[in-house]
């Protein structure tokens, strides 16, 4: 019947990739070729934060089978993670949006102020676009679907270290629309590049990367670049609106 | 009267209303509703009424017009012994078989029921104080207020037959019997002059000072200690006075067995054969306030005395009613009544016209057509020639011998101002001029002849030609009438001249100008019987059928019954110099108001008044002819219309005051059917104002409240109209006619004053009215303290009631809230539940699946069954998403289900390998949307997605929101091969389930495609408004929900 969902947006460029290379290449080998050289120089420090133990393991297990990856902590709760991870240091981590206690959104806002360079993922069941858009704006640097393919999981780890981020129509209009509703004006759209505004607008009106790539002469990873940049402006925003609401309060 | 007659459809069902709903009757009250519904007029009682005057003998007779009364007409016995009329205005019948009380149309008989001690009256008598005293075969009784006081058992009164009764200066009444003389005085009896053994007749004088007649004793007269003998005259000697009567001017009469006698005070005159009276004995007398003396004599016939005259003369020797008379008594409008031994009761009323009769050999003459020439009234009579009355309305032939030649077969005549008479005989028109007749032509007749300003004779004859008469010579016109009889010709002063004919429209001719007015100019009827010149220059038509009508400066107005004009045939149209019109018809001359005519032309009277004359005013016969000349104004002002039995002679001059108004009464109030006493003041006999007197009472629960009034009249009772009103119910006066009842039903309580006024056929109605005020007592329950109260308990009761229901209303509401954000905590319960737990646990199983397929043999039979289970796995996941989705009251707002749509199509569509691109209105708001409704907005979408993805083979998809004026409009179009809608089976179950979802949601939903042009699928649905308050709180909690 109906296709199966994979939403990543990093997909795009997997099935690219696929069609480009061989169809029955191994999917772990399948990693970008703009990164292929800096990703062997040095293992990515990858943390997991995830309640349910099997998942946790698993996700362990797969990175660390990674040639690239390495698991360097494993954490049942978001207070645990708090807890050890400013002294484990890791480059990415892979933090689960549903988890008992302080959820995974609040836990990434509080982990963004204690290892400000960690890329942080979101991994979550469903694609729930508020949750989804509130821990971007709570500094979280892209989302995976726990049912993701390992291979797919692993590229996007990649990626997010390398500085990409993925995002769907649905974020980008959610972008825009918090950008535009800032109070001061100096934060409103204007604080975006155009080229930021630009690929926002795109990915709002449904086009997928590779479209806005063609159509703006950039490569998909740059895209990506420019939506971690989109994020991080996004975060500051989101952070400085906060903080303005409390000064105000 | 209509108006009236609706009123008997309703008054059941709006009587329940009324009692019911008192408040709503009281508001009512005012209400013509009431009016209507409460005024009935029992037709029963009215044609009883209108019976009597109708089956009452009515006789003209030469100067009087007599009117009997018998047993069947009402009285209760034939032999009427004593008449007087009291100064209410009832006339009062003493006969033998009981009293009865006439007001002119009905007569209330007063009997041993009523307190009479015998039912034989013999004597009434008035006194100054207003009680009726009522003599009989067996004692006395005084009818005073109302009721009945009987001395029946007096001393001196016990078995006593009252033969007389008169009333003396000083109030004594003094009481004539065959054993002596009784006087009342100051409320006891006493007998002041025992010598007087036997009365045959007792009055007062003019003084005041009481005369009798003691046997054998002569006439006598109280001195105040003791009677006296009066000095008589030689002849009166032996002769026995029957009945004695004062005149106006104080002079004494006494009516005896032979003769007359009269006494100025000094002197005796009398009067006997000679002096034109019978030989039988006078038995009665009367004098009335026109100085005339009547004489009833006992078998020979009624005499009359004209004031001044010397010789008593016979009154209406042929009519054998009154042969032997018994009582005579004039009344204050003039009218002779005279009780007859056994003829009953009869009224001699002054004719109000003359009749002309042309009398000749013994036989009589039909009038046919008049002129006056020479000032003398001249008619023609068919087969008898022409007839010249005298000035008191002899009637001699005229030119009979001249005329004999061309036969005696006369019609139409016509007088013209140089004193030549036109007139037809046969066929001839004939010329007489000086004595001498020539004959004009011979052929032909003439219908009508006219003569105008210059002079000239027109003549229309029967063939329907307008012959013209100049210099001697008689001409055609070319005036033809289309064959119809020119009936009526008038002159204008202008030159002109009118011609009416019967069956063609009415001509103006003036000079070589023709106006005709006929039926397309309005007029009622064509077949116009006469025309007729006013003195203001309106030309007058009575037509047959279609009433009267007016042409006025080139319009025509028409006067039929609703105008008030009686009749609809009108033959004859005279003015008199008063400025009324008097109308000749077949039945009666009508009189009525030229101002009043006009005044309903100009829409400022709904009706005119007219005065019908019949044979109630002297008529012999209320036929007037139809001819050319039928009525003639004489130069004395006096008018002639000529009629089926002499000519009507009507002096206008007599009729310029008509009857002053009558008198009215109201006789009994019943309520149910039940008499309400009625304190004699609310009679109308009492000169008290009404505000003075204590209001009539009535019980509770009354239904039919009834008054029988009546108006009285003996002049001309049946030309009485009533009208009355009920102040308190309504204001205006309500046209009762001729009606002498009225009925009230269901009048709420209250006070009401009810009001009554007649008049006697001159429009001029009695002021002020009479008044009654009665007050309707109401039941306990209609009191207004009981309202008052009752209305606090409703009022209380509401309160409580309202009170209650609101605060069950509230309790209920925060049920439902409670239930609804129980039901809400609930869905996302359940939501976070599935979402969390199942679907993690499916994730898991779809990982692990995964995992086991790495780690075991790719391509096994195993690693496939495990691909399945994970497929199945994710799959699962995916409807649970959805699911959850749309479950999770979170997500029961547009903007996410907005979101959700575009997020879901997008993914969609770039599997499917079709572009996407959206255009999304910014900002949507945040309004609420049921789950239901988003629910089936979502599988409209998937439906429509799914086959943009299986059946366009689209490369992109375009999708489109907008939220404009709480609508949502959802667009996705594609670029695809696109179908024929009306071909497409394929899609239809798909279409229809579309379709029905979004009218399921009240919805629109369009799909609009060409082969080759791809498809658009439209679909639109009306958002609700926020409420004002419940919104922005929902939206806030699902905000803190949501994490």
């Amino acid at each position: 019947m109906r296709i199966s969902r994979k939403k990543e947006a990093w997909q795009d460029e997997s099935k690219m990739k696929a069609e480009t290379s061989s169809a029955s290449a191994p999917a772990r080998t399948g990693m970008p070729e703009a990164n292929a050289s800096a990703a062997l120089a040095a293992r990515i420090r990858v943390a997991v934060v995830e309640d349910d133990d099997w998942v946790r393991d698993s996700l362990a297990g797969q990175i660390n089978e990674s040639p690239n990856l390495c698991c360097v902590s494993q954490h049942r709760s978001a207070e645990d993670a708090l807890c050890s991870l400013p002294e484990t240091q890791p480059d990415v981590i892979l933090m689960d949006i549903n988890l008992p206690g302080m959820s995974g959104i609040e836990c990434v806002r509080r982990m963004k102020e204690l290892l400000p360079q960690a890329n942080i993922i979101m991994l979550t069941v469903y694609e729930e676009g508020q949750k989804i858009f509130d821990s971007l704006k709570a500094g979280a640097s892209g989302y995976l679907l726990k049912r993701t393919p390992t291979p797919e999981l692993l590229d996007a780890i990649v990626h997010v270290h390398a500085g990409g981020s993925p995002m769907t129509g649905l974020i980008a209009r959610k972008v825009v629309q918090f950008f535009k509703q800032l109070d001061r004006p100096a934060q409103n759209l204007e604080t975006l590049s155009p080229r930021e505004r630009q690929i926002l607008e795109a990915l709002g009106e449904g086009a997928a990367y590779k479209e806005i790539a063609e159509t703006i002469g950039l490569s998909i990873h740059t895209v990506r670049m420019h939506i971690r940049g989109i994020y991080k402006k996004l975060h500051v925003h989101s952070r400085g609106q906060a903080i303005a609401k409390y000064m105000r309060t | 009267m209509n108006t009236h007659k609706d009123v008997y459809k309703t008054p059941e069902r709006l009587v329940s209303v009324a009692s019911v709903f008192h408040t709503v009757a009281v508001v009512m009250r005012k209400s013509c509703m009431i009016r209507v519904l409460g005024v009935l007029v029992s037709g029963a009682i009215l044609t009883g009424l209108a019976g009597f005057a109708g089956t009452a003998t009515l006789v003209p007779d030469g100067a009087f017009v007599s009117r009997s009364w018998r047993v069947g007409q009402g009285l209760p016995q034939d032999s009427v012994w004593a008449i007087t009329q009291t100064r209410d205005g009832y006339l009062w019948v003493g006969t033998g078989a009981g009293l009865a009380r006439f007001d002119g149309v009905q007569f209330k008989v007063f009997g041993l029921g009523e307190g009479l001690p015998a039912l034989h009256v013999r004597a009434l008598l008035e006194d100054q104080s207003g009680g009726l005293w009522v003599g009989t075969g067996n004692g006395l009784a005084r009818f005073y207020r109302g009721r009945v006081e009987g001395f029946a058992n007096q001393e001196g009164l016990a078995g006593a037959r009252i033969i007389s009764l008169a009333e003396d200066r000083d109030g004594s009444v003094w009481i004539g019997t065959p054993r002596g003389v009784i006087r009342w005085r100051a409320g006891a009896f006493d007998a002041p002059a025992p010598s007087i053994t036997s009365v045959r007749v007792l009055a007062a004088d003019a003084a005041g000072s009481i005369w009798v007649e003691g046997f054998l004793g002569g006439l006598l007269r109280w001195d105040g200690t003791r009677f006296r003998q009066i000095g008589q005259a030689p002849e009166m000697r032996g002769v026995r006075p029957n009945r004695l009567c004062v005149d106006s001017s104080g002079r004494m009469w006494a009516a005896t067995e032979s003769g007359v006698f009269s006494h100025d005070g000094t002197n005796w005159q009398s009067y006997r054969a000679q002096h034109g009276l019978p030989e039988a004995p006078i038995v009665c007398i009367a004098t009335g306030p026109d100085g005339a003396v009547w004489a009833g004599s006992e078998d020979q016939g009624l005499y009359r005395l004209d004031a001044g005259a010397a010789s008593f003369v016979r009154v209406n020797a042929f009519n054998r009613d009154f042969d032997a008379v018994r009582s005579l008594y004039q009344d204050l409008e003039g009218n002779l009544w005279i009780g007859t031994r056994s003829a009953g009761l009869t009224c001699l009323r002054p004719a109000k016209v003359a009749v002309w009769a042309i009398q000749d050999d013994e036989t009589q003459g039909l009038p046919f057509s008049m002129t006056e020439l020479g000032g003398s009234l001249l008619a023609s009579s068919v087969g008898r020639g022409l007839y010249r009355f005298g000035r008191g309305g002899e009637a001699q032939p005229f030119m009979r011998s001249a005329l004999e030649p061309y036969g005696l077969r006369t019609g139409v005549l016509y007088a013209s101002r140089e004193g030549d008479l036109w007139l037809v005989s046969g066929a001839r028109l004939l010329l007489a001029r000086n004595g001498k007749i020539r004959q004009i032509f011979a052929r032909g007749g003439a219908s009508s002849i006219c003569q105008d300003r210059e002079g000239t004779i027109w003549i229309g004859t029967s063939g329907g030609v307008l012959k013209r008469f100049r210099a001697d010579r008689v001409v055609d016109t070319d005036v033809t009438l289309a064959g119809a009889t020119p009936t009526s010709i008038v002159a204008d002063p202008d030159g002109g001249i009118w011609v009416g004919a019967y069956g063609h429209s009415i001509l103006h001719i003036l000079g070589e100008r023709r106006e005709s007015y006929g039926k397309e100019q309005g007029l009622a009827s064509d077949l116009v019987r006469v025309l007729y010149r006013d003195s203001s220059g309106a030309v007058w038509a009575g037509t047959e059928g279609g009433g009267l009508s007016r042409i006025q400066q080139g319009r025509v107005f028409n006067f039929g019954k609703g105008e008030g004009v009686p009749t609809d045939t009108i033959l004859q149209v005279l003015e008199d110099d008063d400025g009324y019109l008097w109308l000749g018809t077949y039945e009666g001359i009508i009189r009525v108001s030229r101002h009043q005519l006009n005044s309903v032309a100009d829409g400022r009277l709904q009706r005119v008044q007219a005065r019908v004359f019949g044979r109630s005013d002297g008529m012999r016969s209320e036929q007037c002819m139809s001819a050319f000349g039928g009525a003639v104004k004489l130069g004395d002002g006096r008018l002639c219309f000529a009629t089926g039995d002499g000519v009507v002679v009507v002096d206008p001059k007599q009729h310029r005051k008509g009857s002053p108004p009558p008198k009215v009464r109201i006789e009994e109030v019943t309520a149910d059917r039940q008499a309400v006493e009625l304190a004699a003041d609310w009679l109308g006999a009492s000169d008290q104002r009404d505000s003075d007197l204590e209001p009539l009472r009535i019980g509770p629960g009354r239904k039919r409240l009834q008054v029988n009034y009546t108006a009285l009249s003996f002049s001309a009772p049946e030309q009485v109209r009533f009208r009355h009103r009920l102040a308190g119910l309504d204001d205006e006066w309500v046209d009762a006619g001729d009606a002498r009842t009225v009925e009230y039903s269901y009048l709420p309580p209250g006070r009401y004053r009810f009001e009554l006024t007649a008049h006697s056929g001159t429009g001029v109605w009695a002021d002020p009215p009479l008044a009654m005020v009665f007050v309707l007592k109401p039941f306990v329950w209609q009191t207004t303290w009981f309202r008052v109260g009752g209305a606090v308990v409703l009022v209380g009761v509401a309160v409580l009631l309202v009170r209650g229901i609101e605060r069950r209303r509230a309790r209920a509401q925060m049920r439902r809230l409670e239930l609804e954000g129980a039901m809400e905590r609930e869905r996302a319960r359940i939501a976070r539940d599935i979402h969390d737990d199942l679907g993690s646990r499916l994730t898991k199983i779809s990982m692990i699946t995964h995992r086991v397929i790495q780690e075991g043999s790719p391509g096994s039979t195993l690693a496939n069954h495990l691909r399945s289970i994970s497929e199945t796995a994710r799959d699962m996941l995916d409807r649970l998403d959805e699911t959850v989705w749309v479950v999770n009251p979170r997500n029961d707002q547009l903007d996410r289900l907005c979101d959700y749509l575009l997020n879901y199509a997008q993914d969609f569509l770039q599997h499917a390998g079709i572009r996407c691109r959206f255009k999304v209105v910014d900002d949507l708001p945040p309004l609420p949307v049921a789950a239901e409704t988003r629910h089936h907005v979502f599988l409209i979408v998937k439906e429509a997605l799914n086959n943009v993805a299986r059946h366009s083979g689209a490369t992109e998809a375009r999708i489109e929101l907008d939220f404009t004026g709480n609508k949502l409009s959802l667009t996705i179009k594609d670029n695809g091969r696109g179908f024929d809608t009306a071909a497409c089976l394929a899609l239809g179950r798909g279409l229809e389930n579309m379709r029905s979802r979004a009218g399921n949601i009240g919805g629109r939903f369009d799909l609009e495609s060409q082969p080759g042009q791809g498809a658009t699928v439209r679909m639109e649905f009306k958002m609700d408004a926020p409420g004002p308050g419940s919104g922005g709180k929902a939206l806030g909690d699902r905000g803190n929900a949501g994490h």
